[in-house]
């Protein structure tokens, strides 16, 4: 950087602010699903949520600081610290090009308000698109860099085997295309007749571009419809009308992206746990 | 200090506060009592909660990896005590498909 900044509070205030819905996912959601068990924490579904998020553009932090040439990549540091000496900080970086994307910011509102604690207040950074672990939080100090930052939360976490050789890894950076059923949920007992399904559906740096339904464990599908305003790096509500007849059913979801990546019927496992978006299906049965 | 007062609730503390402490975690059983659930209970709860480990089912490849590499991170884990962890740990929280 040509000349290092310090940012408070105030100072942010005063750049253009910009909003974005943004569908922030933990790389490992889904990852108690992988066998044999990966290792970390044991998300099922969960470990996904959309907020309204309102700050000032990175880009225009950046600018003000002015990036060398040689700043290929940008590195942020929270106010969380390892509990031991030993342990590593969690820094993570995402290339420049990621960093100055328009919608690439550091957040100080979420929902209308202050961010809570929890969610990365008073500032964190909101990566769109990309896995959860990029928008990091409590952000204390944003470093340009030229590589891609050299610490195990780079280098050893939030990686995937390329392919069948479990050393050659890349670094995990969107998400991936997926979908989840929220109604009815799994094991339900419903009425026969017509029913509105629905769930959500993401698509990290693509664009959802279908929803495909089965009601017969995946023998055959039929398309949902998305309902409401499209909204690049959020998530979609869809539908879908089914007449449900009495018996029991496996229902699926799949969603598809203009990246043409299709929800997958299986994943490779991976000893991180990572990638898990293999399409949900439920059993419901119908009185 | 908050770290300390964790440690010492279940363990690591002085004498005179290990005793009764242990007593009432081992009134609630947060695991299964065994050689190493003490080691367990207080090495791992001094950085983070006892669910992050227990919710974990690996094989002993697997929960060496991980003790291997708390103690990189500054876990205060002798090597018997190594030894003793990996094997409560596969025992009570194992996974059969698991490496």
């Amino acid at each position: 950087m040509d000349k290092p900044l310090v940012f408070r509070m105030d100072d942010l205030k005063k750049l253009p602010m910009i909003t974005q819905d943004m569908t922030i996912e933990c790389a490992g959601n889904g990852r108690s699903f992988h066998k044999p068990k990966a290792s970390g924490v044991q998300e099922e579904y969960g470990a996904v949520g959309t907020a309204r998020w309102r700050g000032v553009r990175l880009a225009d932090v950046l600018a003000m600081a002015g990036v060398r040439p040689t700043g290929k990549h940008v590195a942020f540091d929270g106010a969380d610290k390892p509990p031991t000496p030993q342990a590593p900080d969690f820094i993570r970086s995402v290339p420049i090009w990621k960093a100055i994307e328009p919608r690439t910011m550091i957040a100080i509102e979420k929902n209308g308000g202050p961010i809570p604690h929890l969610h990365g207040g008073p500032a964190r950074v909101l990566v769109p698109g990309w896995i959860g672990s990029a928008s990091s939080k409590w952000v204390e100090r944003i470093m340009v860099i030229t590589d891609e930052f050299d610490g195990p939360f780079m280098k050893r976490s939030y990686r995937a085997p390329r392919a069948e050789d479990e050393k050659d890894t890349y670094s995990l950076q969107s998400l991936e295309v997926k979908s989840v059923i929220v109604g009815p949920s799994d094991g339900d007992t419903l009425q026969a007749g017509s029913m509105t399904m629905w769930g959500w559906a993401w698509a990290g740096e693509g664009e959802l571009t279908g929803i495909d339904l089965s009601t017969d464990g995946g023998q055959s599908g039929k398309p949902g419809k998305f309902v409401g305003q499209q909204d690049r790096y959020s998530w979609r509500k869809w539908e879908y009308v089914w007449e449900a007849k009495t018996g029991s059913h496996t229902v699926m979801a799949r969603a598809s992206d203009s990246l043409g990546r299709i929800q997958p019927a299986t994943r490779a496992w991976n000893p991180l746990g990572y990638r898990w978006n293999v399409i949900h299906a439920i059993n419901v049965n119908v009185a | 200090m908050a770290l300390a007062v964790g440690a010492a609730a279940f363990g690591g503390g002085p004498p005179y506060l290990r005793l009764p402490l242990r007593f009432l975690a081992a009134a609630a059983d947060p695991i299964p009592q065994g050689a190493a659930s003490g080691l367990v209970l207080s090495r791992c709860m001094i950085c983070h909660t006892l669910e992050v480990a227990t919710q974990q089912r690996q094989g002993p490849q697997g929960w060496a990896e991980i003790i291997d590499r708390m103690i990189s991170y500054g876990a205060p884990i002798q090597a018997d005590e190594r030894a003793a962890m990996i094997h409560y740990l596969v025992q009570h929280f194992g996974d059969p498909a698991g490496r």
